[in-house]
């Protein structure tokens, strides 16, 4: 079966790949921002917003456009472990494999012996899930400015961490990332299909329609996805049971949107 | 795959829930709105059964109409055409509950009233004010019209005192309510005059009088007595004799 509604279900499949980046004005220029302050002499970039603003989105992006011609390295995976942390470190960018444990006076002493032709870039997602201690020895570490730091954090850790004196005088250029408004939205939901050349369900959102999943998404892209996929995922559910034809073709009634929400826990039924 | 019909059920009860605050709401109003239309029609019906009340006191007036007019001849012939006129310009009682708010009154004899009014000879300076007014809108026919007027008169002038705090206002105030048979209401007044101007003789005539009438005999005579030896008046010999004697009840 190569139903219109399977196609356009999988578009809405919440992963994240740099591919599936929809490009929105304001979302570019942030991303350009970002692009810039990559190339300047900064010690940390702070990039920060609720979950589901696409904070992991740009990561991969950066990292996928920067990376062929800047040492770049990205970590999606929180590494906990301090030792791990700079074992990971001291082989990825400075080709060093270490055994044992692994202290971060080892670790400076690896980053100061060897010299690289340019300063490498580690981004790092969910920092917030880095214990505080860690969080110090990567401040140090960019002190040095031997290694660039691109973090992404959670906005309520953002808040503890920036209110920490010793990290307002480091973090240089911080970057918030926010929902999506109501047009960027529409935007969004069908630059997504239309790009898998879903171009009939792509019509069917209307501004109406776009303002009630705003209103149930608060315009979070994630929760937008979430939602989308199991709108779609319903509306396969009643083709299978030849039930399609009680839905109007040309719109998204708002009880189908209800009902996905209520499936994904937007609404609480 | 999705159970449709159990998110189906789920949407219902969800659609249900959302529409219970605006219903609430609705029919909070809607009782509201009902309530208040009960209230407000209520009183309506009162003021119907008040209203079915005064034609039945107003038809009483004529009579007693017809009496004062018998007792001065001259006037009648003049007055015939105007008879209409006259009806409703009956005295009010609803204006006498009115006034009686604050105090009871002790006894109520609506036919002393035209008998005292017919006596407006003696009437102080502002009754003359009052009446003046009132021969300006009906001057052929000013003594019977002054007799009907005393609600309004007495209005007017209750206005006029508490603008300006007259001893003859509050005077002539005493004096009416006196012959309307409201003792209460005439003390009051008489005491305020007093309070005023404590000179003027027929305050405290009046407020003895009013206490007679009140059967607070005593009392009236023992003020009189005091008044008598500051003021020496006539007046009130006169009066404490007749109160002492019985002539004055």
């Amino acid at each position: 079966m190569n139903s219109i509604y399977l196609n356009s279900k999988n578009v809405f499949i919440d992963t994240v790949n740099s591919k599936d980046y929809i490009q929105l004005d304001r979302v570019s220029t942030i991303y350009q921002s970002l692009k810039d302050s990559i190339k300047k002499p900064l010690k940390m970039i702070l990039l920060y917003g609720k979950p589901g603003t696409g904070k992991s989105m740009f990561l991969t992006k950066l990292y996928n456009d920067l990376s062929p011609t800047q040492d770049m390295y990205l970590y999606d995976t929180p590494i906990l472990d301090e030792s791990e942390f700079y074992k990971v470190l001291a082989q990825d960018i400075f080709g060093t494999k270490y055994n044992g444990e692994l202290n971060f006076t080892q670790f400076m002493k690896i980053v100061n012996s060897t010299e690289l032709p340019s300063i490498p870039v580690v981004l790092l997602d969910e920092a917030q899930l880095y214990s505080e201690t860690l969080m110090e020895k990567i401040r140090l570490l960019s002190d040095t400015r031997t290694i660039k730091f691109v973090i992404t954090l959670h906005k309520t850790q953002e808040e503890d961490l920036i209110a920490k004196e010793h990290f307002k005088t480091r973090i240089w250029e911080t970057i918030e990332l926010e929902n999506s408004s109501k047009s960027e939205l529409k935007i969004y939901i069908q630059k997504k299909l239309m790009k898998a050349n879903c171009f009939d369900t792509a019509n069917i959102f209307t501004d109406k329609t776009v303002n009630k999943i705003h209103k149930l998404t608060n315009g979070n892209y994630r929760d937008t996805n979430k939602l989308l996929f199991t709108l779609f995922d319903l509306y396969l559910s009643y083709e299978e049971n030849n039930k399609l034809d009680k839905i109007p073709t040309n719109k998204v009634p708002n009880k189908y949107l209800e009902m996905a929400a209520i499936h994904t826990g937007l609404i609480d039924a | 795959m999705l159970n449709i019909p159990d998110l189906e059920k789920r949407w219902l009860r969800y659609k249900l829930r959302s529409y219970l605050p605006a219903t609430l709401i609705a029919l909070s109003l809607i009782t509201g709105v009902i309530i208040y239309t009960f209230m407000t029609i209520t009183p309506t019906k009162n003021e119907h059964t008040i209203a079915h009340v005064i034609p039945k006191i107003e038809k009483k007036a004529p009579q007693v109409k017809a009496v004062a007019l018998k007792n001065t001849p001259p006037v009648i012939a003049p007055l015939k055409k105007k008879e209409v006129n006259i009806t409703t310009l009956s005295p009010s009682m609803n204006f006498m509950k009115q006034l009686k708010t604050s105090s009871h009154q002790t006894q109520y004899k609506p036919v002393v009233k035209t008998k005292k009014v017919i006596h407006k000879k003696a009437t102080p300076k502002a009754v003359k004010e009052v009446q003046t007014t009132q021969r300006d809108k009906f001057p052929i026919t000013a003594i019977t019209i002054t007799r009907q007027d005393t609600d309004k008169d007495i209005q007017n002038i209750l206005k006029r005192f508490q603008e300006d705090k007259n001893p003859a206002l509050s005077l002539f105030l005493a004096k009416k309510y006196y012959e309307l048979g409201n003792y209460e209401e005439a003390s009051k007044y008489a005491l305020i005059t007093n309070r005023l101007n404590k000179e003027i003789d027929d305050s405290w005539l009046i407020f003895s009088k009013a206490l007679v009438k009140m059967h607070h005999k005593d009392k009236a005579m023992n003020i009189l007595r005091k008044y008598i030896q500051s003021s020496h008046s006539t007046n009130a010999a006169v009066l404490l004799h007749d109160i002492q004697t019985g002539e004055f009840q």
